[in-house]
């Protein structure tokens, strides 16, 4: 009885959940006079890729995918580069203040775009890199939570393995690249999932920093073309929409593990 | 000399550089920055507490805390409860909850934005599939995006579809930590699987709980994007949460000085927020 | 003889040189999109009658025109032309070129003659306080109203001026008109309309309201009838004649009319090309004429920035005039954007029927638009009034405030903005 009423209870659930991806991605196949027509209709009469052809064509969707992917790839290697150097430098380094830094990183967690949002886009500004793909990469590459993890991470690396190659009479440098790296293909793999999901979906920082079409990431396109004067018909917008989705969705099912067991230790996004 | 601070410590700097360019010294600014007006051509004009006591008599942006308030208290009991409710009955590892799981964290991993125009074309109150589904049932319409109070509700249920994801994975984290021995014990005694629950496992869930709570209350407090995009500021300003409406004056009325000024009181409320939740953490 | 070689080759070089040297390469600054392939279209016929003159096109969004015009401004960063949308036109005058020494030397009129060709209500536009000539006309766009043909005919209704009726509906006869229509076909909503400041101002221009009379004064809590017409505008929407979700949510008017939910959009000129997708019979009708018969204008100016140098200012603005004057680059610009002509009498050669159907009804619109039009809504104090006017009067359809205290809080922001701007009474 209890089994029937759990699993009417999660049909039930996954319908709701799943109703509004759904019905976009249905009314993305939906020719400009169906999209429109009174009452809606739950499935396309007659198919149409016009929403599809408006996106990629009119809508200059190639740019925004290329300077998305340029700001998700190389965000992702300067992320994953600092914070793994910097979870090491600060977990395993002895200085003064050591527990005062970890405390301050622990401190900023909260601190996410949205609460500096202008006073950022000053600083942005003040170093020129407005309407600048890197103004969209560089301000994000610290980011709280992954430092916060490589940090946790770095902490489990028993202190034996860099002592030992400490007196073999390794240098700093050496024992952090034959040893540590290696050690942390977990953290590293993890991290750049997370961090390149990150950059794909990031709506703020585009929005403060990218005033040119031209210079537009996928989101932030998805956003304005909304609101634009002269309007943008939904069967366009929803299959703009849908592309977007897919890269994330592939990532997730690929690695579903990553996002689901989140990272140990408390690193789930903050 | 070598113990103060070993090369180790080197590694971290690039890190710490961006920490404090982009982290510290935004935070930093805006305590500067408040006592000035500025509308970024013109060089910053002193104001003194000028702009704090602009603040105290600007009806909207003590409406928007208002609107964050009303909006946490809807939000946050469906941000519990649905996604307890989900872990609760897919916490066991069969290859059925894993793939269910999947579906329901999907939301999560999604862009905020392509989310939210999902919702806002299936809430549009005349060609959306919402209400088309309501009027067949039988029922009027409900008026989404066009009244206060419905409006609020569609960013609260969008914001808990948003969220079931990372919250049922910390409830399903947080059962399967609960040994089965305190199950098979209440059983015995007798108890059904209802009393089971809420009297044995949910208190011990206490840290789970917690967790859940103040990261949910972070959560939608911060939240920017599906406002922005959902409705904007909503029906008049009901539906204007205050990272909306400090944009709307940083950005449309270039009134720097005076965003400056509310988002020191934002900064503060975030970090109160934040205290507690490390709190909770620690435990 | 011996120095004619040298001659000779010192000529080559110079001439050579000089050819190389008298390539021009124009920057111009647009809003993307078909405004964008109607200047690439002009730029083609024109590269081929002016080899020497290069162009590179660089896409502004209207959305964040005004950031990156302040942006250019400080940083120095300025293209040779630009296309201005109405409302930023006014405060850039002071940063482009006056073309009127150009008009004779490269149109062969004067610049009286010039302007009296357009519509008066576009010739404001493009002058300022001292009779300086600082745009031309790119694309020119009216109010209007379309309907759903094919919705009137099953009512029964004439419309004006192609629909068996010739003048206009007044007020009262109009609503009236979208209570049959509505009734007729069985439609939730009978009317719809963007939600902007632009067509308030129309529409209580047309009822005897101004928002700012021509000294700039607010009159919206002076004028004994502001009140009455609001709320006479705000109970439409409580009536469903017009579509609450457009008011409140800013939802796309065209959803609305092209999926025949409502059989009148008030509109423009510009909608032509959107509403041609829909293959729907909609045709072009007058507005409603009440205590005046007016309609804003709007559109597309086309300027060249002061950029200091003397022979590309030359150049940028020999193109500008090209290719804003009829008949020459300005047809081709048109057919491709499928806008209205700024000029009286001027019939372009375009491939789609209902645009003589609009430049017929917009232009009789055009024409009978008083002056005051233009110059109120020119101002500063205006453009930055709108957003504000918007958001209140939404909030009042929203049922979120009354009407009183939406006037009370515009008056608030009027005020606030006059000490801002220092605005001359």
């Amino acid at each position: 009885m209890a089994r029937c009423i759990k699993l009417i209870f999660l049909i039930v659930m996954l319908l709701l959940y799943m109703l509004p991806v759904y019905y976009s991605i249905a009314s993305s196949f939906k020719s400009l006079k169906e999209i429109y027509s009174y009452p809606p209709t739950v499935f396309p009469q007659n198919p149409s890729l016009q929403g599809y052809i408006e996106a990629l064509r009119k809508q200059d969707m190639l740019t925004y995918l290329r300077n998305t992917l340029f700001v998700a790839v190389v965000a992702t290697i300067i992320t994953v580069m600092i914070s793994v150097m910097g979870g090491y430098g600060l977990a395993k380094g002895t200085f003064i203040g050591k527990i005062a830094l970890n405390r301050l990183v622990v401190m900023t967690l909260f601190i996410t775009a949205q609460v500096i949002m202008v006073p950022l886009f000053v600083i942005i500004r003040r170093l020129g890199l407005i309407n600048n793909l890197w103004g969209l990469i560089l301000p994000a590459v610290y980011t709280p939570t992954g430092m916060f993890t490589a940090i946790q991470y770095m902490k489990d690396i028993p202190d034996e393995f860099l002592e030992s190659a400490k007196v073999d009479g390794a240098s700093e440098w050496v024992i952090f690249w034959k040893i540590v790296f290696p050690l942390s293909k977990p953290l590293i793999a993890a991290l750049s999932i997370f961090s390149f999901t990150w950059r794909w979906n990031d709506f703020v920082l585009p929005l403060l920093v990218v005033n040119r079409r031209s210079l537009y990431t996928l989101q932030l396109a998805l956003a304005v073309i909304q609101g634009e004067f002269g309007g943008t018909p939904w069967n366009t917008i929803l299959a703009f929409s849908t592309l977007t989705i897919i890269p994330t969705l592939v990532i997730f099912l690929l690695f579903q593990r990553f996002f689901m067991r989140g990272i140990t230790a408390g690193g789930l996004k903050y | 000399m070598k113990k103060l601070i070993n090369s180790r410590f080197l590694f971290a700097v690039p890190a710490l550089a961006f920490l404090f360019i982009f982290v510290l010294l935004p935070v930093f600014s805006v305590f500067v920055l408040s006592f000035f007006s500025w509308d970024l051509i013109s060089p910053p004009k002193f104001t003194g507490w000028g702009n704090f006591l602009r603040l105290l008599e600007d009806k909207w942006f003590w409406n928007s805390i208002w609107v964050s308030i009303k909006l946490l208290m809807m939000t946050v009991p469906m941000c519990f409860f649905v996604p307890l409710a989900l872990a609760v009955c897919l916490y066991k590892e069969t290859t059925f909850s894993k793939i269910l799981r999947a579906f329901f964290y999907w939301p999560y991993m999604m862009p905020a934005v392509a989310g939210t125009t999902m919702f806002k074309w299936l809430l549009s109150y005349d060609l959306g599939l919402l209400n088309h589904i309501i009027k067949s049932a039988g029922f009027s319409p409900v008026p989404w995006l066009l009244k206060p109070t419905p409006a609020l509700f569609a960013i609260s249920l969008l914001r808990t579809w948003g969220m079931t994801g990372l919250l049922m994975m910390m409830f399903i984290t947080g059962l399967q930590s609960v040994p089965e021995e305190f199950h098979e014990a209440a059983r015995v005694d007798g108890a059904n699987r209802w009393q089971t629950f809420w009297y044995v496992t949910f208190p011990l869930l206490k840290n789970t709980n917690l967790l859940v709570l103040t990261t949910a209350i972070a959560h939608v407090f911060r939240d920017f994007a599906g406002v922005y995009v959902l409705t904007g500021g909503g029906p008049g300003y009901s539906t204007m949460v205050t990272p909306l409406y400090i944009y709307n004056t940083a950005f449309t009325q270039w009134r720097i000085g005076y965003a400056y000024a509310m988002s020191v009181v934002f900064l503060l409320i975030s970090f109160a927020i934040a205290v507690v939740t490390l709190r909770v953490r620690e435990r | 003889m011996k120095y004619f070689k040298w001659i000779s080759l010192f000529l080559i070089v110079a001439v050579a040189v000089s050819a190389v040297a008298a390539k021009i390469k124009l920057v111009v600054w647009c809003g993307g999109g078909t405004e964008r392939e109607g200047l690439e279209a002009a730029i083609a016929e024109y590269k081929k009658q002016n080899p020497n003159v290069e162009f590179e096109l660089v896409d502004v969004p209207y959305a964040q025109y005004e950031q990156k015009v302040r942006l250019g401004i400080m940083s120095g960063d300025l293209p040779d032309l630009v296309t201005i949308t109405y409302p930023y036109a006014p405060g850039y005058m002071q940063y482009m070129i006056d073309l009127r020494p150009y008009i004779q030397k490269y149109l062969g009129i004067t610049p009286d003659q010039y302007l009296k060709a357009m519509y008066d209500v576009a010739a404001v536009r493009i002058v300022d306080t001292k009779g300086e000539v600082r745009y031309v006309p790119l694309h020119f766009t009216m109010q209007c109203l379309w309907v759903n043909a094919d919705y009137f005919k099953k009512a029964k209704i004439p419309f004006p001026p192609f629909g068996g009726r010739s003048e206009p509906w007044t007020w009262e006869e109009f609503i009236d008109v979208l209570k049959k229509v509505k009734e007729a076909n069985n439609l939730p909503y009978a009317m719809s309309m963007q939600r902007t400041a632009e067509r308030l101002f129309n529409y209580l221009g047309i009822r005897g309201v101004k928002i700012l009379d021509e000294n700039l004064e607010f009159m919206l809590d002076k004028d004994p009838r502001a009140r009455q017409v609001l709320e006479e505008f705000i109970s439409l929407f409580k009536e469903n004649l017009m579509v609450p979700a457009e008011w409140i949510a800013a939802q796309d008017p065209n959803m609305a009319f092209t999926g025949g939910l409502t059989a009148v959009l008030w509109a423009g000129s510009w909608s032509t090309l959107d509403l041609l997708k829909a293959e729907k019979n909609f045709v072009p009708a007058y507005l409603p004429k009440d205590a005046e018969w007016l309609s804003c204008e709007g559109g597309r100016f086309f300027g060249a920035f002061k950029t200091g140098k003397q022979d590309r200012e030359e150049a940028a603005a020999e193109f500008a005039l090209w290719v804003g004057w009829k008949g020459l680059g300005y047809d081709i610009y048109l057919k491709k954007t499928y806008h209205m002509s700024a000029y009286k009498e001027h019939e372009v050669d375009y491939d789609k029927e209902v645009m003589k159907q609009v430049q017929a009804v917009c232009g009789r619109l055009a024409e009978v638009t008083p002056n005051w039009v233009v110059t109120v809504r020119n101002s500063t104090v205006y453009s930055r009034l709108q957003t504000p006017i918007v958001n209140q009067i939404s909030a009042v359809i929203a049922g979120q405030m009354s009407l009183d205290e939406a006037i009370k809080n515009i008056r608030k922001e009027y005020e606030k903005l006059v000490a801002e701007l220092g605005v001359k009474k």
